[in-house]
């Protein structure tokens, strides 16, 4: 199966998603439909809902109502839901008492994965960690544990890939790694759902943008359609250009 | 299914338990506690082991009664409650759980939190266990016992942990749903941990009142460890011990994990609670003394010390959890209360006075003092290049408590007056707490610059604060029972300070000498004969003595003290 082929099937599907905590209402009906094999660009202020958005597509929370699927599982089914996703949050889920190939062995040993070493050892060394490996997290870079949560989220080659902030705070060298590693996933037919504030890298590799604004999805689409939509006439804005006036525009004058 | 969570269990079990040695081999001071907590267990064990080895006990006579079967069950209660306290403040949630809970379902976590907090204990207790149960296999004979005991111990403390685990996470699903809860999650936090304490030492004392627990069948496991030997065992207890403990664990499991998946995945009513109580009313022009709300009325000085005085209240207001390590003595207090007010059935009350007139001048230094550079966080090189004499930062530093502290002091008096003392003994108490408060808080920190903690540790509810060291809070401590402390105690019974004084010169301190004779039979001579002299000194003597020269010497490790912690901070480097 191609590339374009793969884009045919929904991989995340969201229907009247809401979250409320309280008085606050922190994602309100979203509605997502997300191909198999794409890269989803997610941007939004901060305090948009992204976080809790990918909470609720990873089944770490529960939503106040409606519905959603990952890779045609209900987020609801966490038990069949696990198999499926890889997850980088923006604080990298490592123990600092671990070494790199000690964490990695054990999420390998979680999930039960065969020839884990074989495959741990590519991977260390696909990111330029392998050197690394066999020394105490505590002592690595903030690049170094970066790669290292990367690393642990796709040592299972999920379906569907979450990433947030997976580039902050990397050096350029770091930080094109990943982005590299984010490709070839994508290439491989992983559906990846990236949220970042780092739009050049949502520019360079999302198939399509959705911008979040105090709970509402008030944009979609490619990011030249994006671009195109608000400034129809030059078409040279740049996608930070589409996120201040969307993100400045009340949610209910969607554009 | 129930392999897939015990491997998975397994799992996490070996990652959380070589985490905890690397964490426990990490530091000098960590090493010293494991080492002598497993001192404490292996050394009473070998005691044990050696007088069954060599006395060879005729144990024909003795009987698992009720006693023996009340007495587990009560200590297996307080490991439970021992255990659900760490899963409320130290486990509740799985490290790095964005990972885990998307990798492994609730049940397997649970089940990897439970033997990970088996095998700690296993660290502690196994060895020591499996030493005295084949001293007993070998003076008895019966080889049965090593599996018998083996068993018993370990569904007793599989049953506990369970309990622990469901108990913990259903008080932490409590307190994340119900309001009130969340809300004086502090108070009741503390008052649950002074009843907890004070509970087990009052049951402990009192002896008798365990018997109680025998009906409990949990403690019946000890007929099951004990069928084995030559002693009276009843069959039908050890296999109710072995069904209770048995039930409980298999019980459990799946009941913490419903409540760990309620809460791990659910919501939580803490986040309203803290946007709220974080909304600010600003009134003036000074946001740090608005901030303060009353406490901005506290004459805390102006300009740079003052700046400094009121952002050190404003942190500890708004963040009270990094102050949780005060009410540590206090709740060892609460426990001998209630243990002498139940077990003696007599309040002693002519102890609070006194107490409360050391107890002041300890909060006042320890409270803000104790670890400055620590407390500055990643604020610390603001400070370093801001352009602050490091005696005006000091002074920033001691005001708060030094005013907070003798605000504090009408009590000592008030409550003295009220529990029958002369008013010439309240004026002393007060007199010996006024000096007190400015003289250890400025002790306090000197202390806490020459033994830092800037690395954060995990206090209540999951939050990170930097308390003082250890070592900073036992020398602090012991310079408050100098100076604060010793003159009280002279002052108001100098006679018993003079036993005590000359029972330590002339006794504790001349022992080891005496021990080791030779040469240093010399020493405890003239040990022995100094404790004589200081038992016939004059009361007075005593009395004046105790009361002068520790506060002289208190005044000069007050101006030592601020001396030298001026000069470190302004020579700090990072």
């Amino acid at each position: 199966m191609n590339h374009d082929d793969a884009l045919n099937m929904d991989s995340i599907t969201a229907q009247q998603l809401t979250k409320r905590y309280d008085e606050t209402l922190a994602l309100d009906t979203l509605d997502l439909s997300i191909p198999d094999g794409s890269v989803y660009g997610f941007l939004g202020p901060n305090g948009a809902g992204k976080s809790t958005t990918m909470r609720l597509l990873t089944g770490l929370t529960m939503p106040t109502s409606g519905e959603a699927t990952v890779a045609g599982v209900p987020t609801t089914d966490r038990g069949q839901l696990i198999d499926h996703i890889g997850l980088l949050p923006e604080e990298p889920p490592i123990h600092d008492e671990l070494t790199a190939r000690e964490q990695l062995t054990y999420a390998a040993g979680l999930r039960e994965l065969s020839e884990s070493q074989s495959r741990i050892q590519r991977l260390l060394e696909r990111v330029a960690l392998a050197e690394d490996a066999d020394t105490r997290i505590d002592t690595y870079s903030t690049g170094m544990r970066q790669k290292t949560a990367f690393l642990q989220a796709v040592l299972h080659e999920p379906d569907v890939l979450f990433l947030d902030e997976p580039t902050a705070g990397l050096d350029p060298r770091a930080a094109r790694t990943i982005r590299e590693f984010i490709d070839e996933l994508s290439d491989g037919g992983t559906t990846i759902f990236l949220s970042t504030h780092i739009l050049p890298v949502v520019d360079e590799h999302a198939d399509t943008v959705g911008v979040l604004s105090d709970g509402q999805l008030v944009a979609e689409g490619s990011p030249g359609d994006l671009k195109r939509r608000v400034d129809a006439d030059t078409g040279d804005k740049t996608l930070e250009d589409v996120f201040l006036d969307v993100t400045e525009t009340a949610p209910d004058e969607e554009i | 299914m129930v392999v897939g969570h015990l491997t998975g269990g397994l799992t996490i079990a070996r990652t959380e338990l070589r985490r905890s040695v690397r964490k426990a081999t990490s530091r000098l001071s960590q090493i010293l506690g494991l080492g002598v907590g497993l001192f404490i267990f292996s050394a009473g064990a070998l005691a044990v082991s050696y007088l069954l080895v060599t006395q060879s006990p005729d144990l024909s006579g003795f009987t698992i009664g009720a006693g023996v079967r009340s007495a587990i069950t009560f200590q297996w209660l307080f490991v439970v409650a021992i255990i659900a306290q760490r899963v409320v403040t130290v486990n509740p949630r799985p490290d790095a759980g964005d990972h885990l809970l998307t990798t492994v379902r609730p049940t397997t976590a649970v089940v990897g939190l439970i033997l990970a907090e088996l095998g700690r204990i296993a660290a502690y207790v196994g060895l020591p266990v499996l030493v005295v149960t084949l001293a007993l296999a070998y003076t008895t004979g019966s080889v049965a016992t090593v599996p018998l005991v083996a068993l018993a111990v370990a569904l007793l403390f599989t049953s506990g942990v369970v309990l622990a685990h469901v108990l913990g996470l259903g008080i932490k699903l409590a307190v994340a749903r119900i309001p009130v809860l969340a809300r004086h999650r502090t108070v009741l936090g503390t008052l649950a941990a002074v009843l907890l304490f004070g509970g087990y030492t009052v049951i402990q004392s009192t002896g008798g009142g365990t018997n109680g627990f025998g009906v409990v069948p949990v403690g019946w496991i000890a007929d099951l460890a004990a069928l084995a030997l030559p002693v009276g065992t009843s069959p039908a207890h050890a296999l109710g011990g072995l069904a209770a403990t048995g039930a409980v664990a298999a019980v459990g499991v799946p009941l913490a994990s419903r409540v760990a998946t309620a809460f791990w995945f659910g919501d939580s009513v803490t986040p309203e609670i803290e946007t709220e109580e974080a909304t600010v009313d600003r009134v003036g022009t000074d946001p740090l003394a608005s901030g303060l709300g009353l406490l901005g009325r506290l004459p805390l000085g102006s300009g740079q010390s003052g700046h400094v005085a009121r952002r050190t209240v404003l942190l500890a207001r708004r963040a009270p959890a990094k102050l949780s390590y005060l009410i540590l003595p206090f709740i060892v207090a609460g426990s001998f209360l209630l243990q002498a007010a139940f077990g003696e059935l007599t309040i002693p009350t002519a102890a609070f006075a006194p107490g409360l007139a050391v107890a002041i001048p300890w909060v006042a230094g320890a409270a803000f003092t104790l670890n400055p550079l620590g407390d500055e966080g990643s604020v610390l090189p603001l400070t370093l290049t801001s352009p602050i004499a490091g005696r005006t930062y000091f002074r920033g530093l001691v005001r708060p408590g030094v005013v907070i502290g003798w605000l504090a002091l009408p009590a000592v008096p008030i409550l003295a007056l009220a529990t029958d003392y002369a008013p010439a003994d309240a004026a002393l108490m007060l007199g010996v707490a006024a000096f007190g408060i400015p003289a250890v808080t400025a002790v306090a920190a000197g202390i806490g610059m020459l033994f830092p903690r800037t690395d954060a540790v995990r206090v209540a509810r999951g939050r990170e604060a930097t308390p003082p060291t250890l070592t900073a809070m036992v020398l602090y401590s012991a310079c408050v029972g100098l100076a604060v402390g010793l003159p009280v105690a002279a002052g108001l019974a100098p006679a018993a300070v003079r036993a005590v004084a000359a029972a330590l010169v002339g006794g504790l301190l001349a022992f080891p000498f005496a021990y080791v004779g030779g040469p240093l039979t010399g020493v405890a001579e003239a040990l022995g004969s100094l404790g004589q002299s200081i038992a016939g000194l004059d009361t007075a003597v005593v009395q004046w003595g105790g009361l002068l020269v520790p506060v002289a010497l208190g005044v000069v490790f007050a101006l030592v003290s601020v001396r030298f912690a001026a000069r470190y901070v302004e020579r700090y480097t990072l």
